[in-house]
């Protein structure tokens, strides 16, 4: 690394000194917080339950990402996280629909709201602020009158499973094999494609020492895990829905033409990209995302409320911006956002356990959001 | 193409205006006019008519007084006009504004802020209509009855619940959103009873924190830290509503903690009450609501004939420093004990619904 640096007169693509800026950052928030809770806060079990209470805003997090990344932002997603869950816990209780359907439909459930609303976005020409900002709304009135403003319990042991329930330890390191092993397979491939394009000879080396650190990352990950109960299954989902997004975002046509969209939507269409069949599939998209997160947020609370997920979007609006997305558009990584994503839950839970009031929880919070996006404002400036 | 569009959301408006006109024509826009053209005295009937205005019916509990207050003005053949808030304190100012439009005899209000409400207050008194403070209690002293479930007393009920029940140990408070009076009020009384314990050392409080709006997974990320930070060593967890006791549960369920750790309440909601059948959740506090409405009515319907309310006794506001006549009814603590004689009793609950996830041969003989 120190070599690229030189090769470039101390000079990182920006993108990269965000995340590493953002790393750091972190980095300070947890041994800030491991020293003032008394050597608490970097236990393993707080760490899974961290990841445990990072992962609902995450998930909406990585649908938000790519929302706004097209310039677009979904106002809805708290009333749709409700109105889902009330869907499958009602689904399963009163309807008996059995346990898989009832999953299914929150899901359905979200894709169609998002389809609904990325139509009226797209097609209609109403501004997405307009029409998610209804749909906040008009969602939340849904959630109230199918709920009859009932609290449903839930007692399927499955369901409860996935908000609570643990991957064995021996199955956690065969998927960390498994990830380790797609790693190098992809820096063996971008080795590859250098002697492919004739850019000079295939670095394998070179390829494989980036490797580490994910690789690192993935087995600290695992063990930190693993040593307390094993990988949450709720995490689970995350980390597939956040690699999912990377890989979506970074290599289909899809995602290039979000940034395309988002950054230039004129230029985008006459270089004949179709951008309101785009923008309709990123609102379709998050809204089965939101209809995953709502499945672990009701299992997780254990009964589906009626006022479930008020507040959820700016959450997950926050998470993104934290992680350095731009609302115009065009600019924004998913690392970024669960990066955000766990900074903004790092913040909740060390104030929780150091048993900060209310008041300077939501102060403290509300200053960070603010400073965040200055520092980066700073970095783009200079 | 273009066009076409058009005329598809056209109709779309009209298929969604269709909607939301009809089920209100019973109670608001109808009303509003008649109001409207003939004045204060539009009054078919000669019927008392009273407003209620409602902070919220997110919450179970105000679903039932809904219904509750409505069957009760059937029942005593008034007309009443109810409007909902959804949690917003301006919007209860309109929807007052709107009831005195419509011309009511008397306005029954269960306010969202205690504070702003006081100049709701003021509007109606502005206009003679006498007002009645439901359930919360409005800051002013110009409102004509105070009526509610002793307040003070369930924050007293259930910390001394729990200190029967766990006289030494860690406890965790968990108490409502700061901006609610009555989680304030229940807060002071619960550190009240709790003091003398807390003193001598025999109970300790490692976690006490006001949660906002309520909300119950705030409460279980709340809880779920406290036991981190304490290793599981905690034997009460004193929490102010049912609601967030569910949240509570969720956490000590994850480290199979539940039934052996003291878990309160506050509702008698239905999934509180299957919880305290199962053994999950320890108490709760049920606060008939049946009984609250009904008075509300028949002292709604006094004021309105300008009757003496006797039954009303002075309460000492101390926002204000002053005394109001208040209606204050019995609150009743329930557990796995008497779940039978009380809320299944009352017709308060189903006994399949309370007893839904308890396997046959453990329930009690059904009665």
């Amino acid at each position: 690394m120190t070599e690229q640096i030189k090769d470039s007169k101390f000079k990182l693509p920006t993108s990269a000194l965000r995340a590493y800026t953002m790393i750091a950052a972190l980095a300070l928030i947890w041994l800030y917080f491991h020293w003032a809770t008394g050597s608490i806060f970097l236990t393993s079990r707080n760490l899974s339950n961290l990841m445990l209470q990072t992962s609902v805003t995450g998930i909406i997090a990585v649908g938000m990402l790519m929302v706004i990344v097209a310039g677009q932002i979904d106002l809805s997603v708290g009333s749709v996280l409700g109105f889902a869950g009330a869907v499958a816990a009602i689904a399963l209780t009163r309807w008996e629909f059995g346990l898989p359907a009832a999953l299914l439909s929150a899901v359905i459930i979200g894709s169609l709201i998002g389809l609904a609303q990325g139509a009226f976005t797209a097609y209609l020409n109403i501004p997405a602020f307009i029409v998610t900002l209804g749909g906040l709304l008009a969602w939340r009135g849904a959630v109230k009158a199918i709920t009859k403003s009932e609290t449903i319990p839930i007692a399927d042991p499955v369901f409860k499973s996935i908000g609570g329930s643990y991957v064995a330890p021996n199955i956690g390191w065969i998927l960390a094999g498994m990830a380790i092993l797609a790693v190098l397979a992809i820096a063996f491939r971008r080795a590859q494609t250098q002697k492919t394009y004739e850019l000079g000879d295939a670095n394998y080396a070179g390829q494989m020492l980036k490797a580490i650190p994910a690789i690192a990352g993935i087995i600290i990950f695992i063990y930190v895990m693993n040593s307390y109960a094993g990988i949450p299954i709720p995490v689970l989902i995350f980390l597939a829905v956040a690699l999912l997004g990377v890989f979506i975002t970074n290599f289909t046509t899809f995602g290039r033409y979000l940034y395309a969209i988002g950054g230039n939507p004129d230029a985008a269409r006459l270089s004949g990209i179709n951008n309101k069949l785009n923008i309709l599939k990123v609102f379709a998209l998050l809204g089965a995302l939101t209809g995953v997160a709502s499945l672990i947020f009701t299992a997780r609370v254990g009964s589906a409320s009626p006022d479930a997920g008020t507040l959820k979007e700016l959450d997950a609006i926050a998470a993104c911006v934290i992680g350095g997305a731009s609302l115009m558009g065009g600019r924004g990584t998913i690392f970024g956002a669960c990066l955000g994503a766990l900074i903004m839950a790092s913040l909740d839970n060390g104030m929780s356990l150091l048993n900060v009031k209310d008041f300077m929880q939501d102060i403290i919070k509300g200053s960070i959001l603010v400073a965040a996006v200055g520092l980066d404002m700073l970095g783009k400036k200079s | 193409m273009k066009i076409k569009m058009l005329f598809l959301l056209l109709f779309c408006v009209s298929f969604i205006a269709a909607c939301v006109q009809g089920p209100q024509q019973q109670n608001g826009n109808a009303s509003v006019g008649n109001a409207a053209q003939n004045g204060k005295a539009a009054n078919p009937g000669g019927k008392t008519r009273i407003g209620f205005s409602m902070a919220t019916l997110k919450e179970e509990r105000w679903q039932r007084d809904k219904e509750a207050f409505e069957a009760h003005c059937k029942k005593m053949d008034v007309e009443c006009v109810v409007t909902v808030a959804d949690n917003k304190a301006d919007k209860q100012a309109n929807d007052v504004d709107n009831l005195l439009t419509q011309g009511i005899d008397v306005l029954v209000i269960a306010p969202q802020d205690a504070t702003q409400a006081a100049s709701m207050v003021e509007k109606a008194k502005a206009q003679n209509v006498p007002v009645i403070s439901y359930d919360r209690l409005i800051n002013s002293d110009k409102i004509d009855l105070y009526i509610s479930h002793q307040v003070p007393v369930i924050g007293r009920k259930i910390a001394e619940y729990a200190l029967q029940r766990v006289p030494k140990g860690n406890y965790i408070m968990v108490y409502g959103s700061s901006t609610d009076n009555n989680a304030v009020i229940m807060r002071k009384e619960q550190e009240a009873v709790l003091k003398n314990a807390v003193d001598s050392q025999a109970i300790k409080i490692v976690a006490n924190q006001h949660i906002t709006d309520w909300k119950p997974e705030e409460a279980l990320k709340m809880v779920e830290n406290a036991l981190t930070q304490n290793g599981d060593n905690v034997q009460a967890v004193v929490v102010s509503n049912d609601g967030m006791a569910g949240g509570a549960i969720s956490a000590l369920e994850k480290r199979g903690l539940t039934g052996k750790v003291l878990v309160t309440g506050q509702d008698a909601q239905k999934d509180a009450l299957q919880s305290i059948a199962e053994g999950k959740q320890t108490m709760t506090v049920y606060k008939p609501i049946i009984p609250l409405a009904s008075a509300a009515v028949e002292a709604a319907i006094k004021l309105a004939k300008k009757e003496a309310l006797t039954d009303a006794k002075p309460f000492r506001n101390d926002a204000l420093g002053k005394d109001i006549p208040a209606i204050l009814l019995e609150i009743v603590v329930v557990d796995k004990d008497n779940l039978m004689t009380t809320v299944i009793k009352d017709g308060f609950a189903k006994y399949e619904d309370v007893y839904a996830n308890v396997p046959a041969d453990k329930r009690p003989a059904k009665q």
